[in-house]
């Protein structure tokens, strides 16, 4: 879970700068969010299928490990 | 820190793949037909910028920087630097895919999206990676062979074509020494040499025998890249003139393009993409394991192996969000001023000298 928990505090610190530079660079807030998160709304059936599968090995290793650590 | 040790020729051809993955880019083309001459002098900075790196490593060769950053700092300070940096080994990673993604789909696959190229190239380099730096020095030296002929084949080609107009090199300093400079220091010089700093991550792994050849040989692969790199830049405009160079996305792809001997040897494209999928693994490669063995270290996890996929994951995630388009990502490289004094500046070239001051300062 420790890696999961780094991996989502990076995540949120490089969306965080691709934000502020877009900022920078002159667009409102409103208009940096919506650039950052634009791709992952736009997203085609085959592309959103090979993103579930990607988060779905994501979570596979730290939720086995969970559950090996409970049953000892 | 994973029990692994690579050999110098190992080293030498990992550094020599790293850079040569940017020959496909127009790079240093604001100094027109000087470009050539802008990529020596980010050569010759990039030396200096290797020894810099080099030194710290000589101070600390046991250690990661991410550990010597607290020993030198402090442990607050130091740890919050090495943070800093395993984000913009990140950032780097995701810039380095998303090149790869957006060439990949001007060149070849028009209508894939980019998100399924970039994970597509994400889970070969996470399967590697995983598998350590030996295996992905040995893959190198594998590699290394198919690039040198193929470059070497390209040019005796372009050659026998009869393509290149010395001429089209002249007037050579139309833009002025003072803007040659400026491409130098502000492009050339940060991409691709400055990028090297991802390699103060692999220098500890070098077998301790050769450790103080490092030297030599580091200087050896930069030389020998930034030559092939200016050369390459330079054929690029004898061949099709600066005007169409500037305007080019990949100049290396419209030379190859132009080649034509006796009516059927043309259309060699392959070239490109193998050096582009080559270059683009590799390049991703290096900076994803210097993230995670950073990361490792940090945040004290024993197998780095577990934090590759969640870190390659990340920077797929943040390659699609870095730009909305390619023009807007290439400006945001090149030519945008808050990209080069937040991360190139401080990263490539302030830090590593402050931190070589200290350590000198240290270790009196």
């Amino acid at each position: 879970m420790k890696i999961l928990w780094i991996a989502a505090l990076l995540l949120g610190l490089l969306l965080s700068y691709a934000v502020g530079l877009n900022y920078v660079l002159g667009f409102n807030l409103n208009k940096s969010l919506a650039k950052t998160m634009n791709p992952f709304r736009v997203m085609e059936i085959a592309e959103f299928i090979v993103f579930l599968v990607l988060i779905f090995f994501l979570f596979l290793n730290p939720v086995r490990t969970f559950f090996k650590k409970e049953k000892k | 820190m994973e029990k692994a040790q690579i050999n110098l020729y190992q080293l030498f051809v990992l550094l020599v793949l790293f850079e040569l993955s940017t020959i496909l880019a127009p790079l240093g083309i604001a100094a027109k037909q000087a470009a050539w001459l802008s990529i020596l002098i980010g050569m010759i900075g990039g030396l200096v910028l290797f020894l810099v790196y080099y030194r710290l490593y000589c101070y600390y060769p046991d250690v990661m920087p991410t550990e010597y950053m607290q020993i030198l700092l402090g442990r607050f300070l130091g740890s919050v630097l090495a943070f800093l940096y395993i984000l913009y080994f990140l950032y780097l990673a995701a810039r380095v895919l998303r090149n790869f993604g957006e060439m990949l789909l001007i060149l070849a696959y028009p209508v894939t999206p980019l998100f399924i190229l970039n994970a597509g190239l994400v889970v070969v380099t996470v399967y590697t990676v995983r598998k350590g730096i030996e295996v992905l020095a040995r893959t190198g030296e594998l590699f290394a062979i198919v690039i040198f002929f193929l470059a070497a084949s390209s040019l005796l080609l372009i050659v026998l074509t009869g393509l290149i107009k010395v001429t089209n090199l002249q007037p050579m300093m139309e833009v002025g020494m003072g803007k040659i400079l400026e491409t130098a220091f502000s492009e050339t010089l940060m991409i691709p040499f400055g990028e090297l700093i991802v390699f103060t991550m692999i220098f500890p792994y070098v077998n301790v025998n050769h450790s103080k050849k490092l030297r030599k040989a580091g200087l050896m692969a930069i030389g020998f890249s930034g030559i092939v790199l200016a050369f390459t830049m330079a054929i690029n405009i004898s061949v099709m003139g600066v005007s169409i160079v500037s305007r080019s996305p990949f100049p290396l792809l419209s030379t190859i393009r132009s080649i034509e001997i006796a009516g059927f040897l043309e259309r060699l494209d392959v070239y490109f993409m193998m050096v582009l999928i080559i270059g683009g693994f590799f390049k991703f490669s290096i900076i994803l394991y210097g993230a995670a063995t950073g990361t490792a270290d940090l945040f004290k996890i024993k197998e780095t192996s577990r934090l590759i996929y969640p870190l390659g994951f990340i920077v797929l995630m943040f390659s699609l969000a870095m730009a909305s388009s390619y023009p807007e990502h290439t400006y945001k490289i090149l030519h945008s001023d808050a990209v080069l004094f937040t991360t190139s500046i401080p990263f490539l070239v302030v830090i590593p000298i402050m931190l070589l001051v200290i350590a000198f300062f240290k270790n009196r």
